[in-house]
């Protein structure tokens, strides 16, 4: 059941990606993105990642493609004319190519045995304390430093985004 | 519980599918967009092993590259404003202030 699941999410993931790359108008582009982060949200869930899957789809879903569709809206995009129709033209095919190459570079070591240090979040664990729970535990102990250092840089990257789009630059 | 190896190849494939966006597109903001999905290859990447690895230093990490992911999105649309403000364009080619 969980891997049927799986494949559905992964295959929608795939089709909306590639929808994201080949759609003319940006609109379509963002919606498309949307529909892969839902699907990677579900698989979250089937891997134990409760606290990763809401935030997927609270941060990334709502936030940052609410924030990019925003923009689509508010610049008067012209389709993108210069988009040729032809299908294989030549900056295409190497591109294409390229592509093809990153994947099997990514794919190789799954040829191989692929080992870690395990760590502690095991299934009786979980049970115990609710995996947000344990999250949180180490969030707030072992990172915190990490965690005032992203705040800090959020911050810096709200006074960036409002000093860059102020009419007066 | 899925295999490990299932998780990987999909993030891999989305990962050569932002690299070919990225490539071929050139609406800065549709690049912005493959460069979100690349990123979120790379934390399927973290989570799958995470979930293998029974470790939660995974989804740290996945919580960590969302924030930098949603403070870059934020800072790359504001530059898109202010460069489509003077310049009437989001087409990646026509952007040449710094001759590269």
């Amino acid at each position: 059941m969980t891997t049927v699941l799986f494949f559905i999410c992964a295959a929608l993931a795939i089709v909306a990606a590639l929808g994201v790359v080949t759609l003319r108008n940006p609109m379509h582009s963002a919606l498309s993105m949307i529909a892969t982060m839902v699907s990677l949200a579900v698989i979250y869930l089937l891997q134990k990642a409760e606290f990763i899957a809401a935030i997927q789809v609270s941060v990334y879903a709502g936030a940052v493609m609410m924030l990019i569709v925003y923009v689509i809206f508010l610049l008067d995009l012209k389709k993108e004319s210069s988009l040729s129709t032809a299908m294989f033209t030549q900056n295409r095919v190497i591109a294409a190519g390229l592509g093809v190459l990153v994947l099997v570079v990514l794919m190789l070591p799954l040829a191989g045995t692929i080992t870690g240090r395990k760590g502690d979040m095991t299934e009786a664990m979980l049970t115990r304390t609710g995996s947000v729970q344990y999250l949180a535990d180490k969030l707030f102990t072992a990172y915190l430093l990490p965690f005032e250092l992203a705040s800090v840089l959020l911050l810096v990257g709200l006074v960036g985004a409002v000093a860059l789009a102020k009419k007066k630059l | 519980m899925i295999p490990f190896e299932y998780g990987l190849g999909l993030s891999a494939v989305l990962f050569a599918i932002g690299v070919v966006g990225v490539l071929i597109r050139r609406n800065i903001i549709i690049l912005l967009m493959c460069v979100e999905l690349m990123l979120n290859a790379v934390n399927l990447a973290f989570v799958t092993m995470a979930d293998n690895l029974d470790s939660v230093e995974g989804l740290l990490y996945v919580f960590f590259v969302m924030t930098v992911a949603a403070a870059e999105a934020a800072v790359g649309l504001a530059i898109v404003l202010a460069i489509f403000r003077k310049r009437e364009t989001v087409h990646v080619d026509d952007m040449d202030l710094m001759k590269g």
